[in-house]
């Protein structure tokens, strides 16, 4: 089996966690495997030398759902930067969110319109529900990407935070 | 070994893994591995309880255009070995006591 095909294979049998937490145990066991390929085994054994994937969901399932992870913490400088930076990324962040809800909202509403028109005018009715369709699916596409990016940039954000002012006991 | 003893034992193992420098995942299974039994998912849910007690704090690190999780022992980890050192030593003391009371028999 593949590292791939591993992955996709827990991440499915843990279907029913969060996903937060599912996401950072994959990750988890991602880097487990890449730092025993990298250690000199083949990515099918590295594989190979894993848990029965049920054994691993069992012991997940019983174990994790009763603890729970602090949240993130920054360093009190960290926050200041983020706190002086805000009329910057505030504003990007709310224009973004106000054209992804503009953009649902107008294809809730074309949709809706295609109710208003399907007696009369068939053929306006159609085109309405069609921008409909098209505004929604592309409002919830950005609303995606929107979730995607903010996660990664809090992954960055931790990351500097960490080589800024933890540099004691960091390794290379 | 008896469950609850061996999840004891290996909590503070783990911490003990991270004293000298941060460690990450693999590195922890290895050194840990060679004392008592453990595997990676029997590591996920120690870590994880160890963190969200604070004992334990997390940071990734970029390696080989990846991220690679490193744990870091903190005072409350610390502490947590030092109680456990304290504490097995009256154990050691109960042990030599039945030890020589069942051998002298």
């Amino acid at each position: 089996m593949t590292k791939t095909e591993f992955l996709k294979k827990l991440a499915l049998a843990l279907s029913d966690l969060e996903s937060d937490e599912k996401e950072k145990f994959l990750s988890y066991y991602r880097e487990i495997i890449e730092d025993r390929i990298e250690n000199g085994l083949t990515e099918s054994d590295a594989v190979a030398e894993m848990e029965n994937i049920t054994i691993i969901v069992e012991r997940i399932l019983n174990d994790i759902s009763t603890i729970k992870t602090p949240k993130t913490k920054f360093h009190p400088l960290t926050l200041a930067l983020i706190f002086v930076s805000f009329p910057l990324w505030g504003s990007i962040n709310v224009a973004l969110l106000i054209t992804i809800c503009l953009f649902l909202c107008g294809g809730v509403v074309s949709c809706l319109s295609f109710f208003a028109f399907i007696l009369k005018e068939q053929a306006v009715a159609f085109m309405f529900l069609g921008v409909g369709l098209m505004g929604l699916g592309f409002g919830v596409f950005m609303l995606m990407a929107f979730i995607t990016l903010s996660k990664s940039i809090k992954l960055v954000l931790q990351n500097i935070d960490h080589k800024l002012f933890n540099r004691k006991g960091m390794i290379k | 070994m008896d469950i609850q003893l061996k999840r004891g034992l290996l909590e503070i193992c783990v911490l003990a893994s991270m004293i000298k420098e941060d460690v990450y995942g693999y590195k922890l299974i290895k050194a840990v591995s060679a004392y008592i039994e453990i595997s990676e998912s029997t590591l996920y849910p120690i870590l994880k309880r160890l963190e969200s007690a604070g004992a334990v704090s997390t940071y990734s690190v970029e390696h080989n255009s990846r991220l690679r999780k490193y744990y870091k022992i903190t005072p409350v980890g610390q502490d947590r070995i030092k109680d456990f050192l304290q504490d097995w030593e009256n154990v050691m003391r109960v042990y030599k006591y039945i030890e020589g009371e069942y051998s002298n028999d």
